[in-house]
């Protein structure tokens, strides 16, 4: 149990270290990180498709 | 007298230069001759295979394309000191940096494992069991670690990328036709138009070009090297260097299929045709097996480290090549474990390996785009490149590198995950 609170605390730290940005959030960058979300989900929707298609669900 | 210094003074000049780049080089050779790993040769044999030249100029374009791409590691290895998964983790926080970590791991286990396939495939034309291929290479991998030197697995590694240009030799004793590949293979042109396999191999051959673990590979690399600011004109010529020899070797195993298989569509692998040539040209078919087998190495190598010093450079583990094998512990037992697994998913009998390749691809063009804009972003915030920021003419050329690539990798993906939409 403690490697699982061990591994758990280590991300939790890592997620705070990282937590703010530190580049030059522009209105172009900004506008390119939510274009490549869209995109993502969109290929990721896709694959999930494809995978349980291929499953025969 | 004049004359004499003069010439004395250039020849001293270029030497020190030389011994610069020779001391610098490593990073982008690796990197661009990884690109050719197991994958990489099946595609290029493939698409000698079934269209002969055609695929020659588009080769001969990705070239300048991947330089492109890695150059922009180089500075901002450089100029960050970070490898690529923290300077994302760093600049656009814990959403994309865990999801860039997480796509590069799966997208790195499951190309190990096509580069386990490769490998297992080469030697068992040689009659040696895939367990024991395995087991030696990962054994191999392990110990190029023991003494802990950076420059020492460096050089070992140059020494089996040199292999990887085993396939030159063979164009010159087998006599292509060289108008031949000038008129169909230096044109650029589509035998059947572009469409149906024609994309499909087009886009396998952009993708095993331009892959996201080559991004995160020389980043690291350039910064466990310990490259500094007045190296990178010397760490540039590195990555050009690099990419010429992976259109060379690119271009000779083209050359190599068409002459033995030109319009055979029934190949499926370079494994296999190594195979089949041994049965007529065994000299041709234990070097296409050879190479095979030094791609997959090179492969599992190289795209293990990629994801190893990525995760070790988030989560703060000591993941230096300088370390030795204790002291990176985990960096090692994380490099050993997907090894493992990868190489398990290929003993596993009846295991899926055409589908695990075909969504190698798949998984690993989602990451792509991600990786080449967080790229561009990056190198275009003076604060952390300072003067090595994109210049307009940069950020055009990567502007329209990504976009071309955004456009085929989607296409790409879409093709593969719904076959029917191009009459598949």
């Amino acid at each position: 149990m403690t490697v699982f609170h061990d591994a758990a605390e280590k991300l939790r730290e890592i997620n705070r270290t990282y937590a703010v940005p530190r580049i030059r959030m522009t209105a172009g960058t900004k506008a390119v990180l939510i274009l490549l979300r869209i995109y993502l989900l969109t290929l990721v929707s896709l694959l999930l498709y494809s995978l349980l298609t291929r499953a025969g669900v | 007298m004049g004359f004499v210094s003069r010439i004395y003074f250039r020849y001293r000049r270029f030497s020190k230069h030389l011994a610069i780049l020779a001391a610098v080089i490593g990073p982008g050779v690796i990197v661009m001759v990884a690109d050719n790993d197991a994958g990489g040769i099946t595609t290029y044999m493939l698409s000698g295979a079934y269209y002969r030249y055609s695929f020659i100029w588009i080769v001969l374009l990705l070239g300048p394309v991947a330089y492109v791409c890695q150059e922009m590691t180089v500075r901002l290895g450089v100029m960050t000191k970070r490898g690529h998964a923290q300077a994302i983790f760093e600049a656009f926080g814990p959403f994309w940096g865990w999801f860039s970590l997480s796509d590069l791991t799966l997208t790195d286990c499951l190309t190990i494992t096509t580069e386990f396939i490769g490998m297992t495939m080469a030697m068992a034309v040689f009659g040696i069991p895939p367990l024991f291929t395995e087991i030696v290479v990962i054994t191999f991998i392990m110990l190029m670690l023991i003494n802990g030197r950076y420059w020492t697995w460096e050089k070992i590694v140059l020494a089996i990328c040199a292999v990887n240009m085993i396939y030159v030799p063979v164009v010159f004793f087998i006599h292509p036709n060289v108008s031949d590949i000038f008129h169909t293979g230096v044109v650029p042109g589509f035998p059947e138009g572009l469409g149906g396999p024609v994309i499909f191999l087009l886009m396998a051959t952009i993708g095993t070009t331009i892959a996201p673990w080559m991004i995160f590979f020389q980043q690291s690399s350039v910064v466990d090297k310990g490259l500094k600011k007045r190296d990178v004109p010397y760490a540039r010529w590195d990555t050009a260097i690099g990419s010429t020899f992976t259109v060379i070797t690119a271009v000779a195993l083209i050359i190599i299929a068409t002459l033995f298989f030109g319009g055979d569509m029934s190949l499926t692998s370079a494994g296999q045709a190594a195979g089949l040539l041994m049965a007529i040209h065994p000299w041709v078919g234990t070097i296409l097996a050879i190479g095979l087998f030094d791609a997959g190495l090179i492969g599992a190598l190289s795209v293990s480290l990629a994801s190893s010093w990525a995760v070790g450079e988030v989560f703060g583990w000591s993941h230096s090549l300088n370390d030795r094998l204790g002291q990176a512990k985990w960096f090692n037992v994380f490099r050993l474990s997907i090894m493992c697994i990868a190489g398990s998913i290929v003993l596993i009998p009846g295991a899926p390996l055409g589908l695990i390749t075909l969504f190698v691809q798949v998984i690993a063009v989602t990451l792509l785009p991600a990786a080449l804009v967080f790229l561009i972003v990056l190198l275009n915030q003076e604060e952390l490149v300072g003067s090595y920021k994109n210049t307009r003419a940069q950020n055009i050329m990567a502007g329209t590198i990504v976009g071309a690539l955004l456009a085929l990798s989607t296409l790409y993906a879409v093709g593969t995950i719904l076959p029917k939409l191009f009459g598949g």
